[in-house]
């Protein structure tokens, strides 16, 4: 019986160490290049500038969307926690602190370009993308709010 | 942010024309921020008599850096 209860213990352990050896791999936080970069997003990450608005209208990755750190906690609320993002910023800096602050929130697939836009090989987009964009009015300023009650 | 956005509202009334657009209800809501690129809510955009996007936010925003974007606008 003691031996049988022997070869039960060891059995069970053997079993955790194999579960752990081969767990999947992926998910967490992972750094990534220029090339990183481009392959996630081919992969359907969503990639966020963390800089300011100022900085992300003089230059930044062609689809990235700018959520400035300041705003990231209030605009990330919603997002899919499941989702993969890639967070990037000028040097590493700001795009750090926004990937703790994700991780802690529960986001379980962020790519961190920790080398930020100045190390970007591709082309950037300007701002002047968003200014060209036009909204019908009835001669006055709007302001537009789009929201969910969720 | 509604509170915010409704009391801006009144105190810029006749100036500034105020559109909240729930976008999970609203079609011609979503058809918008399609065609705007919004991604995620909430979104602002702060746009110009003229019809050009002058500020585009992304997320909540203050009392203060809201009133200066709609104070800034013309």
């Amino acid at each position: 019986m003691k031996k049988a209860l022997i070869w039960i213990v060891i059995a069970g352990a053997v079993a955790g160490i194999a579960f752990l050896a081969f767990k999947p791999a992926g998910g967490g936080v992972k750094n990534v290049d220029s090339a990183g970069v481009i392959a996630a997003q081919g992969k359907g990450a969503q990639i966020i500038d963390v800089r300011s608005q100022g900085e992300y209208e003089l230059g930044h990755i062609p689809g990235s969307v700018n959520v400035p750190l300041d705003t990231l906690q209030a605009a990330a609320a919603s997002w899919d926690r499941n989702a993969t993002y890639v967070v990037y910023c000028a040097s590493g800096a700001r795009s750090a602190e926004a990937v703790s602050m994700m991780t802690t929130m529960g986001f379980k697939n962020i790519d961190h370009f920790a080398q930020g836009v100045q190390a970007w090989t591709g082309k950037l987009d300007s701002g002047a993308k968003s200014a060209a964009q036009t909204v019908q009015t009835s001669g006055k300023p709007v302001m537009i709010e789009f929201y969910t009650d969720s | 942010m509604r509170p915010l956005v409704e009391g801006l509202e009144q105190t810029y009334k006749g100036k500034v024309e105020f559109r909240r657009l729930n976008v999970e209800t609203d079609q011609a809501a979503i058809d918008l921020a399609n065609t705007m690129g919004v991604q995620y809510v909430p979104t602002f955009l702060f746009v110009d008599a003229s019809g050009v996007v002058a500020k585009n936010v992304v997320g909540e925003m203050s009392q203060q850096d809201l009133t200066a974007a709609v104070q800034s606008l013309k």
